[in-house]
């Protein structure tokens, strides 16, 4: 039903004649021949064809288009055949059908980050038989759909609790922390003496310009020292697991701890670890396309395999609400050509509560949640007993 | 000129007065040894008044997640644990289960 006194700037749909000697129809389906319309990069997929007095055992050549304004400016997506180089280029009819299958991957995602190509693709498939030529689906409103997965970011915020005073009230008594589906990553000083291995921190601990030496270090401090997961190391402790397999399910639980131990009362031994949480914790959750979401992982799992330098000093290394806002920095990069952006996250973010006003002004990026505000939670409020 | 510098001695003065020093300062061992109660000898009477103090117990755990800390401030001699879990670890970290001994008389009181 129309709307009155509002005009819809719609696309215009393309309908072909359908009426041609050999093609009668095609259309697109999911891997069980549901048919779809839209879907998202990873799936498998099918495009089926209908044709007449075509011959068992005839080729049909396909090239499978982008859709686009400009049909000169239509991309090409080059499929193919399953475990070689060689390009997939013909459909075999039998009883006058035929289909072709693959999962959407690399190619589709590297066609939806090209500029201008906005968030998606409109997949049709140009048939050739005989000299005779069609696109298909005929009509350009059953044009496969293909897009991105989201993702979900999660950040963590724990603001320095208001009783907090010098370094601990400048943020070091709080923390950030991020989560990119259910994958948790952190990042925070290890401040026990031992020997650490320079080639696995990727640091010159003792200054003799190389990178190979065992070193023990007497007094690490966050002033300069080993870098580790923090909560996720503490979480992993608790769980015996590797701070690898910590999920944002598993953090979100530890937050809700109460912070401080608790003893018996009348045999006054300790009955819960306290986790030293007290201050306010905020989820700041936005969706991110899968792509931008995988930027981030790698950034991660390059820090989690050579965890550097933890310090509060910037020139020295970094620290939490630092590695949390480089990993987002991966996916949404300033661009000189794009002087105002959404998402960014200048570099002279240093602190919790720093990155928390930045993130108030995040959007979501999928195509699913596109342009949607990120959601700003306070999963836990500051501790009334601390002193 | 000579009345700004006066001032500015003096300030400093209060200001080495109020400075925490840690036990792990090279200075520590000098400022104790003009007390007549020495570290050993506070952090005796600390953990030896520690269970009835702060009516607790620690558990075989406790080591694995609090360091103890100790300095020196305003002639008294501070002594309590800081969480593994707190970034600062043991540069001035928030502390518990801590307590001031008189480097004079050796009394122990209870801060928190």
């Amino acid at each position: 039903m129309a709307s009155p006194g509002v005009i819809y700037n719609k696309k215009k749909t393309i309908k072909r004649n359908s009426i041609t000697k050999y093609f009668k129809k095609g259309w697109w389906t999911d891997g069980k021949d549901q048919p779809i319309k839209e879907t998202t990069i990873g799936e498998t997929i099918r495009f089926h064809l209908e044709t007449d007095n075509i011959d068992d055992g005839e080729k049909i050549f396909f090239t499978i288009y982008d859709s686009d304004f400009f049909p000169y400016l239509e991309d090409q997506l080059i499929l193919t055949d399953r475990g070689t180089n060689t390009e997939s280029k013909e459909i075999v009819i039998h009883q006058n059908k035929g289909f072709i299958e693959w999962t959407t991957g690399a190619g589709s995602q590297a066609l939806t980050q090209e500029d201008w190509e906005g968030d998606e693709l409109e997949l049709y498939v140009k048939c050739t038989y005989n000299n005779e030529t069609v696109n298909l689906p005929n009509d350009s409103d059953d044009y496969l759909i293909l897009y991105e997965k989201e993702v979900l970011i999660t950040v963590l915020i724990e603001l320095p609790h208001s009783k907090e005073t010098g370094w601990g009230a400048k943020g070091l008594a709080g923390h950030s922390a991020m989560a990119i589906g259910e994958r948790y990553f952190d990042y925070g000083p290890n401040n026990t003496p031992g020997t650490y291995s320079e080639n696995q921190y990727d640091v010159d601990f003792n200054g003799d310009g190389d990178k190979n030496d065992n070193v023990y270090l007497d007094n690490p401090s966050f002033m300069n020292s080993p870098g580790q997961p923090w909560w996720g190391t503490h979480i992993a402790e608790r769980k015996g697991i590797n701070p690898e397999q910590v999920t944002l399910s598993l953090v979100k639980e530890y937050i809700k701890l109460y912070w401080n131990d608790i003893k018996d009362p009348i045999t006054n031994v300790r009955t819960h670890r306290g986790t030293f949480i007290y201050g306010k914790v905020h989820t700041i959750e936005f969706y991110v396309k899968e792509s931008e979401a995988n930027k981030m992982i790698k950034w991660w799992e390059e820090r989690y395999k050579h965890l550097k330098v933890y310090s509060v000093k910037p020139w020295a290394g970094e620290q939490c609400t630092t590695t949390v806002k480089t990993a987002i920095q991966q996916a949404f990069p300033f661009q000189i050509t794009k002087p105002i952006m959404n998402n960014y996250i200048p570099d002279t973010t240093q602190t919790p509560k720093g990155l928390l006003e930045d993130l108030q002004a995040f959007f979501s990026t999928s195509k699913q949640h596109k342009d949607q505000h990120a959601a700003i939670t306070v999963i836990k409020e500051e501790a009334i007993d601390f002193q | 000129m000579k009345k700004i510098i006066l001032v500015m001695s003096i300030f400093s003065l209060f200001n080495c007065q109020d400075k925490k020093i840690f036990i792990e300062d090279e200075i520590f061992v000098k400022k104790e040894s003009q007390f007549k109660i020495d570290s050993k000898k506070a952090d005796n009477i600390y953990e030896s008044t520690f269970e009835s103090n702060f009516s607790f117990i620690r558990d075989k755990n406790f080591v694995d997640d609090y360091q103890k800390v100790i300095y020196i401030q305003n002639n008294f001699y501070y002594i309590g644990y800081s969480s593994k879990l707190d970034k600062r670890g043991k540069l001035n970290p928030h502390l518990n289960y801590f307590a001031k001994i008189s480097s004079k008389t050796g009394e122990i009181s209870i801060i928190k």
